[in-house]
């Protein structure tokens, strides 16, 4: 009664530093919001704050929408992958209208034009950024990442472990730097879907295997996978001749930390941030 | 002055209508507005020309303000510390004050101004512990009046008296009260009862016809013909201004924008007041009742309302 969060967040975001309520899935994009030092970023509104972010559009269109007439703040929806292949041109239809509050993010151009909304002022697009991190020495052989707990992924591990031994799984969830020096001990991580997870790892220095089909080519140190059904001898194969492909990964990483900038990136990301937390939350029905 | 506003100038009700008519005030004085609209599910105001008034105050830039003013209900209002200067205009519902809201109040009221515009709201503030309570006296702005508006046309209810009313929400008592008394002791006259009703329902429209219904039967008398005519109207300021032009004389049923608006427009205007005193007679449980009115119903006692003015005064005296 005494402080009232649409009003305070009205406030916060024409006086304030950004700050952003995640309201998304926590993985290793979260983490490297959580390090910026340009906006603050926190996953509950425990305080007043300036954007709200979401990762699903789907799932935003459909029960979260409503946050952010609650909170009285623009929304930004990350984009991070294509659209799931059941959603049909009506669908996307629909969703474009639903969206249309919204300022939407893309992180690449293939990624806004898979999902097929109206060309607005508010789509916008920008490179991942990719942090430097301090290296290890790659003493452990494989790990299987599964942060969210998909059963399809612990499938996965458990048909590899059963071949080889030298294979972790990897599902805590925790959201510093203890889980990217985890996997950087790693000479392979296996990431199936997340396309920025994939490109963090392989900035690491090991090689990723991934299905995810936003990556750019040129990084060899990204194994893209269609069919898990023969990993096990891909794992033994590059597992046997890992010195000549240690060799070569370094060159990836600095392709890497060229391309996705991460000071670039956290500039960016703070000036559309900005740009839209400073704008009148206004929504049409 | 650079002013930051914090109101609910897109919703369509009287609040919404009342934030908008600041808002054209201040720019009328020459201030410089930054706008940051509030919403609470209800309708919102249709893409007009106000609405881009409103999307230029909104796209205005900054982070420096002389004052800021929030026009928000009281759970909604926050103390802050970013601006030196604060006014606050609560929107109040007649229900009183909570001690929580009361304990706000006074909080608030120790860093900022506390406006209110009528008797009623003075009312429900005037307490010993809330101070620096100013009266807030605003007259319509000229961008609203100069719409464009037509007139009803009500066919063979044309040549009537029209005495009228604009009323939302639900059947009131108030509302009620008016219906029984114009039916049972002006039904005679040339007169009409128009009751305008900004964004209804189908299921309200239905009660209210049942309801005039019932009262003409209930008192006998000749429902040939209904003078009392139920307009489903949009709550947008053009649908507004031409409803107060086709009525001859308003009955102010609250003391609020509406009858503002219809003194502006150069309206008469009848205050009804009726307090809820319902006595039933011993072994006589009618349906309705015995209704004795705290005020009775004069349609004949009407008069023009003086507006004026106070904002550019409260604004260099407080800021």
């Amino acid at each position: 009664m005494l402080s009232n969060i649409a009003t305070s967040n009205i406030i916060s975001s024409i006086f304030s530093k950004n700050i952003l309520l995640y309201n998304a899935k926590k993985d290793l994009f979260f983490t490297i919001l959580l390090q910026c030092e340009l906006f603050n970023t926190i996953d509950s509104p425990s305080q007043p704050f300036s954007i709200l972010l979401s990762d699903n559009p789907i799932d935003f269109s459909q029960t979260s929408m409503k946050m952010s007439l609650i909170y009285h703040v623009n929304s930004l929806i990350l984009f991070h992958k294509e659209p799931p292949q059941a959603l049909k041109k009506e669908d996307k239809a629909i969703l474009d209208k639903k969206l249309k509050n919204s300022y939407r993010l893309f992180f690449s151009k293939d990624i806004e034009k898979s999902w097929g909304l109206a060309t607005t002022e508010k789509n916008i697009n920008i490179e991942y950024g990719i942090p430097k991190i301090d290296q290890h020495i790659k003493s452990k052989n494989v790990c299987v990442v599964n942060y969210h707990k998909d059963n399809g992924i612990q499938n996965l591990y458990q048909h590899i472990k059963n071949t080889i031994i030298d294979c972790d799984l990897i599902d805590i969830n925790t959201y510093n730097n203890e889980i990217i020096n985890i996997l950087s001990q790693y000479k392979i991580c296996i990431i199936p879907h997340d396309t920025y997870d994939t490109l963090l790892a392989a900035s690491l220095g090991g090689l990723v295997y991934t299905s995810s089909t936003q990556i750019d080519e040129s990084i060899s140190s990204i194994e893209y996978i269609k069919d898990y059904n023969s990993i096990n001898d891909r794992l033994k194969s590059d597992l046997d001749r890992w010195d000549t492909i240690d060799a070569s990964l370094k060159e990836n990483q600095s392709y890497i930390h060229g391309k996705y900038n991460i000071d670039k990136f956290y500039s960016e990301f703070n000036n559309i941030c900005t740009s839209i937390s400073r704008k009148a939350f206004t929504y049409e029905t | 002055m650079n002013i930051l506003y914090i109101g609910p100038y897109r919703l369509a009700n009287n609040s919404g209508l009342e934030s908008t008519n600041l808002i054209c005030n201040l720019m009328e004085l020459g201030h410089k507005i930054m706008t940051r609209p509030v919403f609470d599910g209800t309708n919102l105001v249709k893409n007009n020309e106000l609405v881009s008034v409103f999307e230029h105050t909104e796209q205005n830039k900054g982070s420096k303000f002389d004052l800021l003013i929030q026009h928000l209900p009281i759970s909604r209002i926050v103390q802050t510390s970013k601006v030196k200067n604060n006014i606050y205009w609560p929107i109040l519902d007649n229900a009183g004050l909570s001690p929580v809201e009361k304990k706000k109040y006074e909080l608030i009221s120790k860093d900022g101004l506390i406006l209110y515009n009528t008797k009623s709201d003075k009312t429900i503030l005037d307490t010993n512990t809330i101070s620096n309570l100013t009266k807030f006296n605003y007259t319509i702005s000229n961008k609203l009046l100069s719409k464009n508006s037509s007139i009803f046309n009500f066919g063979i209810y044309n040549r009537y008296k029209k005495y009228y009313t604009i009323t939302d929400g639900t059947m009131e008592y108030a509302i009620q009260n008016l219906i029984i008394n114009f039916i049972t002791k002006f039904q005679n006259k040339d007169y009409c009862l128009v009751i305008f009703l900004p964004n209804t329902t189908q299921n309200l429209l239905d009660q209210y016809q049942k309801y005039i219904k019932e009262i003409y039967t209930i008192f006998n008398i000749n429902f040939s013909i209904n003078k009392v005519i139920i307009v489903p109207i949009d709550y947008d300021i053009e649908t507004l201004v031409s409803a107060h032009k086709t009525g001859d004389i308003y009955i102010s049923l609250k003391d609020n924008i509406q009858t503002i608006l219809s003194s502006s427009l150069g309206k008469q205007i009848t205050h009804y007041r009726s307090e809820p005193i319902i006595s039933y007679e011993k072994n006589n449980l009618k349906k309705f009742g015995a209704i004795e009115y705290k005020e009775k119903l004069d349609l004949d006692q009407h008069s023009t309302i003086e507006n004026t003015n106070n904002l550019e005064e409260i604004l260099s005296h407080y800021a």
